[in-house]
């Protein structure tokens, strides 16, 4: 029994690190064509800190997100930023079905000690790989690529001002 | 966390660090209206739109977008949003190239779900074929009586013991008896581990340990009748034959790799032989068979037929077998039709069989070893003996045979516990229980008690025995209900030759199935032998 709690223990800290916040402007995975928005990027620099947001833009020197938190727009120079993680559509979320599915295999009897095992794997593997879904990290793309998921990927207009944006 | 936990938490870390990820490419980024035409004519199917003005607007345009080359603008039918998103106007669209800054097209992303829908859809139906065979077979899937780990952390695969099997009522209880074997103790401390791993309700009245102090060369053995004898030379087979040909390398060790049968497909009894020679045997006197066996699920399977036959009248019937000793004696009588395993030894004075004793023991979880005793042959002065078993078909899993000698009868000491943890955790209450013979502990599904013991001197060669004293009610299964048979259950009763003839059918369904599935969850080093094919 303790073993088993540990196991269901290590399922949902794995499920929960591969798994991150992902924001309401965020389209489904179906309606991608037509987001408005740009995409969600959570990047650590090289002093540690951590920022999230939307993309606005990216040019050659600076990454601006309008930043989740403070609602305001954020520059931050690409050299100091030491990784990222960039999100471009909400996840499937399959967590509901893990209780299910673990305790599923009560019905199997004797054969739930080979069934169960395969009941945590399946359904930990589903549940992860739907939390990694629709996702890029620095080491899969570059920033020259990261423009593509920017609100403005042409750049912030020069009318704009940071005022000006929400 | 035990060895089986890690392989499958590695596999699980692993199959989710490769298989996790899935890479779409679905977008791409045009700076004039000349790349993008040439760009999405390449594409299967056309892309949608998203034209960024220059003025910080964007335009999102469904796939029946065109490029009118004599106004040189893009016409299509979309939505337009202004700088932080919000909708200015929606319906058909025409943009002058001169106002946008660049384009996007993007595709649908479809099917993202494919691979994770079909893994659940596998195990689904992994779940539903399981399920329906254990509903329709429920004997194959579930365990029943207490079973005793020395190693609280196995599961019933590892049982060390398994108690009073044949006691499924009250009035039946009785006391059994298990060789744990000569288990290496270090200090003067014991425990084993009781759990309950089916749907049951356990009523244990004692738990003891007996115990016997044994020299170098020395073993204690236990016989049917639960006599304890002392022995000394293990004569190891020299041959073993069956119908199958030869079994030798299944029966010469104590290694759960058995040797087993499938029942005969017209009658369930049917019996089968086994033929097994000594070679210089350097003492004829006292011989003692030993024998590590235990029956296969068959028993199980009738078991269980016989309280789907009861159906809802399950309650009157346990009633009746509570106060009507015929039925109690005869309730089984099915089981009882298999018979025991008979023991001949080759008489070379008349060249016959003659027979010597014959043994059982209900339960198809622990591997019960026992001493069978072998009467003189005063007549005989070769070193070699030949001995026949006669056992039913299908019915026995046989892991090891050896001769031994019996030096002496010994009566091992009676130990009480002195503690049991209750999940861990130090329960009074549940040793009262076991120390006053007047009262049952009560242990339910999924519960585990550890007794702990303490022996009468430190680091001696104790050879170990588990006595456990009990009986047991079955939970009745809602799916077994539909099963209702009486007719079946009293042919079951008085005419069992004839319903084991009737049944043989049935069980050969899923004979095979159930006990490779049952016992192929071996991992590990542990090992057991199943049907291949």
């Amino acid at each position: 029994m303790k073993n088993s709690l540990q196991i269901i223990l290590i399922i949902f800290i794995t499920i929960n690190l591969s798994s991150c916040y992902a924001p309401k402007y965020l389209p489904k995975a179906a309606s991608i064509y037509q987001n408005e928005y740009g995409a969600f990027i959570k990047y650590r620099t090289i002093d540690n800190n951590t920022f999230a947001g939307e993309i606005i833009a990216v040019d050659s020197s600076n990454l601006i997100i309008l930043n989740d938190y403070s609602k305001e727009l954020m520059t931050y120079p690409i050299n100091k930023i030491k990784r990222f993680r960039l999100r471009y559509a909400l996840p499937k979320h399959y967590e509901a079905f893990i209780p299910i599915f673990i305790l599923y295999p009560a019905i199997h009897g004797y054969y739930s000690l080979i069934t169960m095992p395969f009941h945590v794997l399946i359904t930990t593997l589903v549940s992860v790989s739907g939390e990694n879904d629709f996702r890029y990290t620095s080491r899969k793309i570059s920033y020259q690529q990261l423009r593509m998921f920017a609100r403005f990927p042409q750049g912030i207009p020069a009318n704009i001002t940071s005022y000006d944006l929400n | 966390m035990n060895r089986n936990n890690t392989f499958y938490l590695i596999i699980l870390l692993l199959s989710v660090f490769t298989f996790s990820c899935n890479e779409y490419f679905f977008r791409s980024n045009y700076n004039n209206v000349n790349d993008l035409v040439h760009g999405s004519d390449t594409m299967l199917e056309k892309p949608f739109l998203k034209a960024h003005l220059k003025n910080g607007f964007v335009y999102i345009l469904d796939n029946r977008w065109e490029f009118d080359t004599n106004t040189n603008s893009i016409t299509g039918f979309g939505s337009l949003y202004g700088i932080n998103r919000l909708l200015v106007s929606k319906g058909h669209a025409t943009i002058p190239i001169n106002n946008v800054s660049i384009f996007e097209t993007n595709s649908k992303l479809n099917e993202t779900e494919v691979e994770r829908i079909a893994a659940l859809s596998l195990l689904a139906g992994v779940d539903i074929a399981v399920g329906i065979f254990c509903l329709t077979n429920p004997k194959a899937c579930f365990g029943s009586c207490p079973t005793f780990y020395l190693n609280k952390n196995d599961n019933f695969h590892y049982a060390d013991a398994e108690g009073f099997s044949n006691a499924i009522s009250p009035s039946m209880e009785y006391g059994d008896i298990d060789a744990l074997c000569n288990t290496n103790i270090i200090g003067d401390s014991f425990s084993i581990t009781m759990k309950n791993e089916a749907l049951e309700t356990h009523c244990v009245n004692n738990v003891n340990l007996l115990a016997y102090p044994t020299n170098k060369g020395e073993r204690v053995y236990q016989s049917q009748k639960n006599d304890f004898y002392l022995c000394q030379n293990d004569y190891q087979v020299f041959k073993a034959t069956a119908d199958e040909g030869n079994i030798i390398s299944l029966i010469n060790n104590n290694d759960k790799t058995e040797r087993f049968s499938h029942t005969d497909s017209k009658n369930l009894s049917s019996k089968e032989e086994i033929y097994i020679d000594f070679k210089n045997v350097k003492d004829l006197n006292n011989l003692g068979l030993i024998i590590n066996f235990r029956q296969t699920l068959l028993s199980t399977y009738l078991f269980y037929s016989a309280m789907g036959y009861m159906g809802n009248k399950v309650s009157d019937m346990f009633a009746k077998i509570e106060s009507d000793s015929f039925l109690r004696n005869n309730f089984d009588a099915a089981v009882k039709e298999l018979g025991n395993i008979e023991v001949y030894v080759w008489n070379d004075m008349n060249n016959t069989w003659e027979f010597n004793n014959q043994f059982n023991e209900t339960g198809p979880i622990a591997i019960n070893k026992q001493i069978v005793l072998l009467k003189n042959n005063s007549n005989s002065n070769i070193s070699n003996i030949k001995v026949k078993l006669v056992l039913n078909k299908g019915l026995w899993r046989i892991d090891y045979l050896a001769l031994t000698n019996i030096k002496d009868k010994v009566a091992p000491i009676m130990l009480n516990p002195i503690s049991i943890l209750n999940k861990g955790k130090l329960d009074n209450n549940a040793l009262k229980s076991i120390l006053n013979t007047e009262k049952h502990l009560i242990s339910m599904p999924g519960s585990e008690y550890e007794f702990n013991f303490k022996l009468p001197k430190k680091n001696i060669d104790y050879e170990l025995f588990l006595y456990s004293k009990g009986y047991y009610l079955e939970w009745m299964r809602q799916h077994w209900i539909k099963d209702k048979n009486l007719l079946k259950l009293k042919q079951m009763v008085y005419n069992p030759k004839k319903y084991l003839k009737h049944e043989a059918p049935n069980f050969k369904k899923y004979e095979s199935y159930m006990e490779q599935e049952f016992w192929n969850s071996k991992v590990d080093t542990k090992t057991f032998s199943y049907d291949e094919k």
